[in-house]
């Protein structure tokens, strides 16, 4: 009896140790991957949509095929050599996809097709293996309620994964010493599978395999600097930032993009043109950039005060390295979103600069938008003046980047009464109620301020009369729709004016989403269980990543916050299983009233987007922060949980078939979710759109649930 | 379930095979062109081969193309085996520019020169600034509608000293080149090519009856790097250099120092010798500094020291003019090479000083090279 019950609790702390310890190693390795992702493909988030969804396909694929594993192999050996292969493999991995870039001419941007291709492929063992474990993980316990055990063991793990990756590692650790601190975990796991002495000298062996390789990642790293000395190259929440030298050259790298090089002046225009249509001693808000130059710019109009306001604070470390432009007496930094700045800002300001990236992805299209625009106004003063730029070129603008161009231009005029563009390789726009001039050289002499650049070489370009002309025409000439946050046009455009510049087909991306959807309604073909959970993973993922993105647009990128957001999402899921436990029988009630809840989410979710966004009272604001928002996102996940785990107990099967099976369709519905919402709903349809496709979505799974499925039928036909 | 393993990846493979077999190409290529159309005309320089394919001989790809098809260049398409350009009175981008711009320095300093190009271009350089317009073809961009006879009235309505064949790849619209030059002389206009210098030997010399200067990309001297970087090869450019030296054809010589790739000091000694021993010592030779571009975004710019690096092994070589280009203040002076005074000071592209009289130096009378207004 004392036997049987050690027994009993051996296998329970293998199964629980397995799976906290793969779901959180796969998580962070996620985290890490997307991160070396964006270095290697230029930081692009059709990429990362991409990737992120071939993850997830990938995993579900491996849970199909972990199914067969477990019935022909005991699943301690499968299990075993599964976390042997999960501890060493991120290290290949991470050195291939930073090799990468040798397979193709050395500086190049990659395009879609061979990030889709080399990505996926570097991707594609790890994600089989994780996938592979869950349901072997399953076939350890005996039982019926195998399924729900797995998934709430696999999402406790993957919480755990999130939060130590995004709120310790991110902070203290290189992606590579993470992943030699999760290496150890899984190898630990490994060794609770076995008893053989042999094995546990090999996991010794590879465990100081794994701390001996350290010196590796440093190699690794400096094949993304070919000819370039790294002098610094740090891990921040948002990106990892490089310094490097080349000569006497200091560049900074964000996701081995430069940013910024000594000797590089560009940032003259975008502090003199908004500068020299005030007056000398002006109030100036610079969101982003100032660390760069702009700030000493900015300082030879010698204004009162500048409210510098940096997302990162590792960029605003830089300039200890860099320059010195924060030892201006006025200068104030602030740590935080501009957005949010801005919105709470009570000074009046007589010059807001910009100086951000494109509108590449949503994040920053907040800052290209109506809305903003509008925010932006509340806080200048009378004749106060917004600048920004925005993709340009000096001699042909083509259509993608004018369409960029025109939808911004169209929320700008929206708003300001006068809007300026000065053409060159890049837009110069400024923005106000008061009169614009393009006089600018005359200003700059006036005030005696010496430029390198600007005054001899740029402005005979940028203020031609017959260049500012054609560029005004043909921003006027055909009507754009304005950039909006929950629209945003701008973001859309710009994806298609990357897939342009990359020599990306359309064609794939649209093969891309033929196949996620026909990857999804394969993994549930005729099987109406299937489809119902499916399109809840489809839905869970579309909308969480809505309401991430609604969360930003009215209170800014707060990292905590959305860290804590998907971590709700999680904790929902895995509550919604124990709970869906909890009620043994009503499975056919449960589904139908999961799938209903989450359509009457979306569609309050819907409702909240469409009013919120113009919500001032900070009580409602607060309301909708710490209340509406967490709730819906959590409602969501755990009305998905509830859900997957009453349909694990509708349909037939050994635990593992179940948990491969209901795996392979939720996450390939997750994949999808990825992959359209991101890259083709959002900029297409909007948040609002996205909510009420999935509102159709979960009302049709719940109608054919309803009219077709039946207690106990888990393969009812469709 | 209602799925099979094998039902599974047999549809994934399905879907992915028919999507990579499907003729995208051909269902891109653009078809309908007409000898009748306003903005098409024969091109110049082909032969008709067999089956209806021509080889296009403006440039040295000497592409062979199928009926329908078109060349590397996206502007010759092979109709009912007859060669026809697309790129014809149709430029997308026109501007007036400075001389210095293209860059010209030693070419009617300080004067305008009526600039433009059509979609279009034989290379694929990966660092391209123009790439909007040089990596598309020309039904493809907004095009103005310009007849040769309304360039050369333009431009001599906004009192420009010439014009400019520039932007994209000028000898990708060859024939309105040539059509525009000849109208242009005749009222009295200079003609400058900005060019890759990728162009066949009887192209070139038919060009250089019409043209009085170059700016031509010498893009580095290695074979591998024009692969690489640029799709097109050493070889031809550099005889092009040498017809145009011969046809008395003022050349100003571009070359762009990109990290990694032609910062290499012993190749651009290399190269400066055989400026040298080939073409003299008085044309102009610009370095100019690489900044992130087009699909070449993962390098930094190029450091000073080594533009610098470069102007000294130049000089030591023994050419007389060398200046740093996209870099403020690079190009500000130019220098008599006998006496070493400040002959030509600019202030960006605005000429300040000009001590050259007659060709010659004021100070010393020793000849510099170039085009000077009389």
């Amino acid at each position: 009896m004392a036997d049987l019950k050690r027994a009993g609790s051996r296998v329970t702390r293998r199964f629980w140790g397995c799976l906290l310890a793969l779901g959180a190693s796969s998580v962070a390795f996620q985290l890490v991957m997307i991160r070396e992702v964006m270095s290697s493909f230029g930081g692009n988030e059709l990429v990362i949509g991409v990737v992120l969804g071939a993850w997830l396909f990938f995993t579900g694929l491996g849970s199909a095929l972990g199914v067969p594993l477990s019935k022909r192999i005991r699943p301690e050996k499968v299990l075993f050599w599964g976390h042997i292969i999960i501890a060493i493999l991120p290290f290949a991995q991470i050195a291939a996809i930073r090799a990468l870039p040798f397979l193709w001419v050395r500086g190049v941007m990659l395009g879609l097709a061979s990030a889709v291709f080399s990505g996926t492929l570097v991707l594609l063992p790890y994600c089989l293996v994780a996938g592979a474990m869950i349901p072997v993980a399953g076939a350890l316990l005996r039982g019926t309620d195998t399924t729900r055990k797995v998934f709430f063991a696999d999402t406790m793990g993957d919480i755990a994964g999130g939060l130590i990756f995004s709120l310790v590692f991110v902070y203290m650790l290189s992606h590579w010493d993470s992943m030699a601190c999760l290496g150890l975990l899984n190898l630990l796991a490994a060794a609770t599978m076995t008893r053989r002495g042999g094995h546990c000298l090999l996991l010794a062996v590879l465990a100081l395999g794994v701390v001996l390789a350290r010196p590796i990642q440093g190699i690794t790293t400096s094949w993304r600097f070919p000819g370039q000395e790294v002098i610094l190259h740090k891990n921040t929440p948002f990106a990892q930032l490089t310094i490097s030298k080349t000569g006497r050259q200091l560049n900074v790298l964000q996701d081995a993009i430069p940013l910024f090089s000594t000797h590089a002046p560009e940032m003259e225009a975008k502090a003199h043109l908004p500068l020299c249509q005030v007056q000398k001693g002006a109030k100036v808000l610079l969101v982003a950039g100032g660390v760069f130059g702009t700030i000493d710019e900015i300082a030879k109009h010698h204004p009162v005060r500048i409210d510098y306001v940096e997302l990162d604070p590792a960029i605003v470390d830089l300039d200890d390295v860099i320059g010195g432009s924060l030892d201006h007496s006025f200068v104030r930094v602030h740590i935080g979103d501009g957005r949010l700045f801005v919105k709470k800002a009570s000074t009046a300001y007589d010059v807001m600069i910009i100086d951000l990236p494109d509108p590449e992805n949503t994040q920053l299209n907040r800052f290209y938008s109506q809305e903003f625009f509008r925010e932006a106004k509340a806080v200048l003063s009378a004749h106060g003046v917004l600048a920004f730029t925005l993709v340009g070129a000096e001699n042909y603008l083509e259509e993608t980047g004018l369409a960029v161009n025109r939808s911004v231009y169209s929320a700008l005029s929206g708003v300001f009464r006068h809007v300026c563009v000065f053409p060159g390789s890049t837009h110069h726009y400024l923005a106000s109620d008061g009169p614009l001039i393009t006089e600018v050289g005359g200003v700059l002499a006036r005030r005696d301020i010496e430029t390198i650049y600007l005054a001899d070489y740029e402005l005979p370009t940028i203020t031609d009369p017959l260049r500012m002309e054609a560029l005004k025409d043909l921003l006027v000439e055909s009507p754009a729709p304005p950039n909006k946050d929950l629209s945003p046009t701008a973001f859309g455009h710009f994806l298609g004016m990357w897939m342009k510049k990359s020599g990306s087909p359309r064609a794939l991306l649209y093969m891309l989403f033929a196949l996620s959807v026909a990857l999804a309604v394969i993994s549930c073909r005729r099987n109406l269980v299937a489809f119902t959970v499916m399109s809840s993973g489809y839905a869970g993922m579309a909308f969480e990543l809505s309401l991430l993105l609604l969360f930003q647009v009215i209170y800014g990128y707060v990292y905590l916050r959305m860290c804590i957001f998907i971590t709700l999402f999680m904790i929902g899921a895995a509550l919604g299983a124990v709970v869906s436990g909890r009620i043994p029988k009503q499975h056919r009630w449960q589904i139908l009233t999961a799938d209903a809840v989450i359509a009457m989410l979306c569609f309050v979710a819907a409702g909240i987007a469409q009013v919120g966004v113009h919500w001032k009272d900070p009580l409602a604001l607060m309301a909708m922060q710490y209340g509406l928002i967490p709730s819906l996102i959590f409602l969501m996940a755990f009305s998905a949980g509830c859900q997957f785990a009453a349909a694990s107990r509708m349909v037939r099967g050994t635990g593992a078939e179940i948990t491969g099976r209901l795996y392979l369709a939720d996450l390939t519905g997750a994949a999808c979710g990825t992959i359209l919402t991101g890259l083709l709903f959002v900029p297409r349809i909007g948040i609002v759109g996205v909510l009420a496709f999935l509102l159709f979505l979960k009302a049709l799974s719940f109608a054919l649930y309803f009219r077709f499925g039946s207690q106990g039928s888990g393969a009812a036909a469709v | 379930m209602g799925t099979s393993r094998r039902d599974f990846v047999r549809s994934a493979l399905c879907a992915t095979c028919g999507a990579l077999l499907f003729p995208w190409k051909n269902l891109w290529a653009s078809q309908g062109f007409s000898s009748t159309d306003r903005h098409v005309k024969e091109a110049y320089f082909y032969t008709r081969l067999d089956g209806g394919r021509v080889r296009c001989g403006t440039c040295p790809h000497q592409c062979v193309v199928a009926p329908g098809n078109r060349g590397k260049c996206r502007t010759k398409v092979n109709v009912d085996g007859k060669l026809l350009t697309i790129s014809y009175g149709n430029p997308c981008a026109v501007h007036i520019d400075p001389v210095e711009k293209k860059p010209l320095l030693h070419f009617y300093p300080g004067s305008k020169v009526f600039s433009l190009g059509v979609a279009g271009c034989n290379f694929h350089c990966l660092n391209c600034q123009n790439w909007e317009i040089s990596q598309t073809s020309p039904d493809r961009t907004r095009n103005q509608d310009l007849s040769p006879e309304n360039v050369v009235s333009s431009a001599l309505r906004h009192g420009c000293r010439g014009i400019a064949y520039t932007y994209s790849e000028a000898t990708t619209f060859f024939e309105y080149m040539v059509d525009i030059s000849v109208k242009a002389h005749e009222s009295g206009l200079k003609n400058v090519w900005v060019s890759n210098g990728y162009i066949s030997q009887p192209a070139l010399n038919r060009l250089c009856d019409v043209i009085d200067g170059a700016s031509v990309n010498l893009k580095s001297f290695s074979e591998k790097v024009y692969w690489d970087l640029n799709g097109g090869h050493l070889k031809p450019v550099l005889e092009t250099f040498k017809v145009l030296h011969r046809r008395g054809i003022w050349i100003e010589i571009i070359n762009l120092v990109i990290p990694t790739y032609t910062d290499d000091m012993e190749m651009i000694k290399r190269m400066c010798g055989w400026i040298l021993n080939n073409l003299g010592p008085g044309y102009p030779v610009h370095f100019s500094r690489f900044f992130p571009q087009y699909k070449l975004v993962h390098l930094p710019p190029t450091p000073l020291e080594v533009l610098e690096e470069a102007k000294e092994e130049a000089v030591r070589e023994g050419l007389y003019h060398v200046y740093i280009g996209n870099v403020p203040g690079g190009c500000d002076q130019t220098q008599c090479p006998t006496c070493k005074k400040t002959v030509i000071e600019r202030r960006g592209y605005t000429l300040a000083t000009n001590h050259v009289r007659g060709g010659c130096c004021a100070f010393c009378r020793t000849p510099i090279g170039g085009r000077w207004a009389s």
